[in-house]
């Protein structure tokens, strides 16, 4: 998978570009307005991930670039101007999601899985891991062939937990993913807690591994090799 | 009370103790002045009885009408007059005469006492005539005055409660304040030159404001990505220990507050900067999929949640506005509801109202709506939902109303 990554601010551009490469992306940077132009110009990506403010000219101009020469290309605006005018404007240009700084990097993960997942396999591919099988289109979860009847939350806890394996989950990360930024929960420690004992009772009953591990004072992983 | 009535009240309050002494002062002098002319008629009177007499005349012309002439032989020299009532047999009542007795000398020479008697019923009728008659003026001059206080209130004061219409209208989000007209009154036109400044000077400032508040929200987010970047990475090290995992947990949760405020602020100043163009919105599913998205808490503390929709209601809202303002009803009534309470949601074509149980919430309700104020100090929230809806609400012409009753929180959202 082969990633373009347009963003002027130099730490954060070195954050997402380790922690994508981590997750076996390749990643291509570009820091302004031109170099990003070129690049779009000359490689295929199989996604963009596109900052709106650059110096020397506006992400939105790429996104209108990228999608004509390369729509297959999927793209992800990822912008401090979450104005609703940016977001309308990026996804009427052609950009595939928009993600409001700040963001978490594993969110950002499972939205480039999922985009590429669209893109590509158009869907209806089903992730499989081990005795784990999921189809996110369709809601279905199913463990050793038997389906598991999960809550909308849980659903998406275990899709998130998934899309980020052998990474270590923020409890703020997953709240947030799950539940909205609007989510203000004083404490969701306990909260999120019971969620993922509900969620890993109903896999463990049909027979699954349980693979996710606690990691003490930070939140959760999803041990692939556990 | 009105400028109008306030004056016309001290008027009356002036007018009414002026009347009464106006009347009382005119009906002491003209009584006076009356008893003086009736008196001047008795002494006449009295010289034609002397005169007759003395032509040996034994009975006397009458100069006025209901005079009566009495005389008697003896008495003194002194004339008085005195104020006394007689029966009247024909009209059957007790009137008022006036006596006057005066000496005077009889043919053969002896000293008599002439009594002149006259009635006062028509003096008496005049005099109360004359006082009624100064009662009327003065109620008409008051009544008068308070006709000319209402017309000149009408006229002279129209710039006035012109430049009063448009201060009322007012409005801080506006992008171009309103000018006042010059006025034919000088007081009138210096009063709105001032307002004209001191409320463009608002708009101004309060858009400087805005803006600065979206500006800086703004720039908060590209280092709170960074930040959130960074800990991301952390947390992938191997080697965290416990103490380490403590630290970091905090700056999670700081990280996640500060972003969550900046966002809030942000949309804030944008619901206050923006034009958010109203849509038809169907609440009832909006309403629903925050149910969803909640279903698990609702679960988790036992809360019975219903919706229930008489009929779809029309309120009008931007569909992002409808989202976060039914998002911030749904989800402050599940947090602030008392465990195995009640989250109620009833739509009505004209209104919605999101009711729960919970404790007093033991502050002013006006303050609830307030960025920032909470009434839970420890909770994490920034207090900002409530506001938000209000904020939302006020901008886009409903009616917010928020009420608290035997454990009940009530908040109502109607057309403006």
């Amino acid at each position: 998978m082969k990633l373009l990554l347009i963003e002027d601010e130099p730490e954060l551009r070195r954050s997402i570009r380790t922690y994508l490469q981590d997750e076996g992306f390749v990643v291509d940077t570009a820091n302004d307005f031109p170099a990003a132009s070129e690049k779009a110009h000359v490689y295929t990506y199989d996604a963009a991930l596109v900052d709106i403010t650059l110096p020397k000219g506006s992400g939105l101009d790429i996104v209108r670039d990228l999608r004509r020469h390369n729509p297959a290309t999927g793209i992800i605006i990822i912008s401090a101007k979450s104005s609703l005018d940016d977001k309308i404007l990026g996804l009427d240009l052609g950009a595939d999601d928009y993600l409001p700084k700040p963001f978490h990097l594993p969110e950002l993960v499972a939205r480039l899985r999922a985009l590429i997942r669209r893109k590509q396999f158009a869907g209806k591919q089903a992730i499989v891991l081990d005795e784990l099988r999921i189809v996110p289109e369709d809601n279905v979860v199913e463990v050793n062939g038997q389906r598991v009847d999960l809550t909308v939350m849980q659903f998406n806890l275990l899709l998130f937990l998934v899309a980020n394996k052998g990474r270590v989950l923020s409890r703020t990360s997953i709240v947030e993913h799950v539940w909205g930024d609007m989510a203000e929960r004083a404490d969701h420690d306990q909260f999120l807690y019971s969620h993922m004992k509900n969620l890993r009772k109903k896999l463990v009953e049909k027979g699954w591994k349980d693979r996710i591990r606690t990691v003490y004072g930070l939140g959760y992983q999803l041990d692939p090799n556990a | 009370m009105k400028l109008l009535q306030r004056t016309s009240l001290y008027q009356l309050v002036l007018a009414v103790p002026l009347m009464i002494a106006g009347t009382a002062i005119g009906y002491v002098l003209i009584t006076s002045v009356v008893t003086s002319e009736v008196d001047e008629q008795l002494a006449h009177q009295a010289e034609v009885v002397m005169q007759e007499m003395r032509n040996g005349q034994r009975t006397f012309s009458s100069t006025a009408p209901d005079m009566s002439i009495a005389v008697r032989p003896g008495g003194d020299a002194a004339i008085t007059y005195s104020d006394t009532t007689m029966y009247n047999a024909a009209e059957e009542e007790i009137l008022p005469w006036r006596i006057g007795r005066f000496s005077g000398t009889l043919p053969d020479g002896s000293p008599c006492t002439i009594t002149i008697g006259r009635s006062l019923v028509e003096t008496e009728e005049m005099v109360m005539g004359i006082a009624l008659s100064m009662v009327a003026l003065l109620t008409l001059i008051v009544l008068g005055n308070w006709l000319l206080n209402r017309w000149l209130s009408r006229t002279l004061w129209r710039p006035f409660h012109g430049t009063l219409n448009e201060l009322q209208r007012f409005d801080m989000n506006g992008s171009t304040p309103p000018v006042l007209p010059d006025t034919r009154v000088e007081e009138f036109t210096a009063m709105n030159r001032v307002l004209n400044t001191m409320m463009a000077k608002l708009q101004a400032d309060f858009t400087a404001q805005k803006r600065f508040t979206e500006q800086a929200a703004h720039e908060l987010q590209t280092p709170l990505a960074v930040m959130q970047g960074k800990l991301d990475q952390l947390i992938q090290s191997p080697n965290i220990g416990e103490q380490e995992a403590g630290i970091i947990d905090g700056l999670f949760r700081a990280r996640e507050r500060m972003g969550r405020n900046v966002n809030n602020m942000l949309l804030l100043a944008r619901i206050g900067n923006q034009q958010f163009a109203p849509a038809t919105i169907d609440w009832q599913s909006l309403f629903e999929e925050q149910h969803t998205l909640l279903e698990d808490t609702i679960q988790q503390q036992g809360l019975r949640f219903s919706i229930q929709q008489d009929q779809p209601c029309t309120l009008r809202l931007h569909p992002l506005l409808a989202d976060v303002l039914v998002a911030n009803l749904v989800r402050n009534a599940v947090q602030h509801s008392s465990a195995q309470g009640n989250v109620n949601v009833k739509i009505n074509a004209a209104s919605f109202v999101v009711s729960n149980t919970g404790k007093d919430p033991g502050m002013s309700t006006t303050l609830l709506f307030d960025r920032f104020v909470k009434a839970d100090p420890s909770s994490a929230s920034a207090g900002l939902g409530l506001s938000m809806v209000k904020e939302i609400a006020e901008r886009n012409g409903l009616h917010m109303a928020y009420g608290y009753a035997d454990g009940i929180h009530t908040v109502v959202l109607s057309g403006g």
